[in-house]
């Protein structure tokens, strides 16, 4: 998602408001007076639109690839819906616990909108656990105002409020699997980077403990440990 | 609806529609708030009666040739073509809806009044009766209509002047501020 500051629409129906109210009020049938009024209207648009302070929205960011644009779009929808329900209720713990929830959603469908290949593993959270949720949760607010209906609403409300761990835990193991997938990436990369800079005999000197020579560290420019392995060296040295 | 409302080219169609829906009405109103003590002076002296007004003087006009009508019937034979023309005369300014009618009407009257003096005149036994004070009543009440179209055609020529140029001639074409007549002879 990006962050986009959204200028206020109310100033552009107070022109038409300040128009409206001149024709009214005022004279209209010489050229001067449209002077007037325009001046009047501009005057109101750029008043109000200083007055009336700018609203920060969340776009989704589109990938081009219409099938994760949807799910990424799905995904936003649940959360944005999970978040209404979460303002109707009143327990500290389980408002934590959406909170949860909908922050994972949020990280989950950035990550698929940057990276479209982890999209697949939106799709059960879009098609199954999003739905479920909410139906727990509408039937949790439900049950909420019928409280002093008998023991069975009890029970229930302990249910869905004992599984609202276990899907915060699935959200979070998801995210947790995304984040291994983009490390595993990461290794694969640097792997290939520093197979690069040793073939082309770029390489600093490693000693028999497989630590960097005493010479090495001197002539680098950044501090380093002596028990920082090859790889960690070779990330911090000045290759761009 | 809130969501339609906030899309910002709708916002900017339906404000741009207010706007012209403003305008539109905003300039008719304001020409017909100065049309209307025009369009009413013609009825009604500025000072708000009506002794200045062109229809008051024609309508003392119409007084007048009936008075002269009655002197002359006495004194002309029946069928006579004057007497005639000045009865249409009177009948045409009375009926008269529209100005150009009217001006018309009051320029035959002023003929046929006229003419049915000079005829009179020549009546041996018309001499003693006031046809000439009707004649002179009739066009002091002339001079009176002259003086009176002349201030009326003025801002009537001013009002519609504004009708020509912006905003007036947009609500013109669209038929909200009609132009005003002139109390004048027209070509057809």
């Amino acid at each position: 998602m990006k962050e986009v500051t959204e200028k206020s629409i109310i100033p552009v129906y107070l022109v038409g408001l300040s128009w409206l109210i001149y024709s009214l009020v005022f004279p209209l049938h010489d050229f001067r007076h449209y002077l007037i009024a325009t001046a009047l209207s501009a005057a109101v648009y750029f008043a109000s639109s200083a007055l009336i302070p700018k609203k920060t929205v969340y776009v989704t960011m589109k990938t081009g690839i219409a099938q994760v644009d949807e799910l990424v779009s799905a995904f936003l929808a649940h959360t944005a819906e999970l978040e209404k329900i979460a303002a109707l209720i009143t327990n500290e713990d389980i408002t934590a616990t959406i909170t949860k929830i909908t922050a994972a959603g949020g990280k989950m469908s950035a990550m698929a909108a940057k990276k479209p290949d982890l999209a697949g593993r939106l799709v059960p959270f879009a098609d199954y656990y999003f739905p479920t949720l909410l139906k727990l949760l509408n039937a949790y607010t439900e049950l909420s105002e019928n409280l002093n209906a008998g023991g069975n609403v009890a029970a229930s409300r302990d249910k869905i409020e004992g599984v609202l761990g276990t899907i915060s835990a699935a959200f979070t193991n998801a995210l947790n699997n995304m984040y291994a997938d983009t490390a595993l990436d990461i290794t694969a990369e640097i792997d290939a980077l520093n197979n690069i800079i040793v073939s082309e005999g770029l390489a600093a000197p490693v000693s028999a403990f497989g630590t960097v020579s005493e010479n090495t560290l001197e002539e680098s420019a950044a501090p380093a440990s002596a028990s920082e392995t090859v790889t960690e060296n070779s990330l911090r040295s000045d290759v761009p | 609806l809130k969501e339609v409302l906030r899309d910002r080219r709708m916002a900017l169609a339906i404000t741009l529609i207010i706007m012209i829906l403003s305008m539109l009405t905003g300039t008719e109103r304001s020409l017909n708030k100065i049309r209307q003590p025009i369009a009413d002076m013609f009825y009604t002296d500025m000072q708000g009666g009506n002794n200045y007004a062109i229809e008051h003087s024609l309508t003392k006009r119409i007084g007048h040739a009936a008075n002269l009508i009655t002197v002359a019937g006495k004194f002309l034979p029946d069928g006579d073509k004057n007497l005639i023309f000045l009865t249409d005369a009177r009948k045409e300014l009375t009926d008269a809806a529209y100005m150009y009618e009217k001006y018309a009407a009051n320029r035959k009257l002023t003929d046929a009044a006229v003419l049915v003096c000079i005829q009179l005149e020549s009546v041996e036994a018309a001499r003693d009766s006031d046809f000439m004070a009707i004649l002179a009543n009739l066009e002091e009440s002339d001079r009176a209509v002259s003086y009176e179209a002349d201030i009326y055609n003025e801002k009537v020529r001013g009002y519609n002047r504004r009708l020509t140029v912006f905003p007036g001639i947009i609500t013109k074409a669209f038929g909200m501020t009609p132009a005003l007549e002139l109390f004048e002879e027209v070509a057809n």
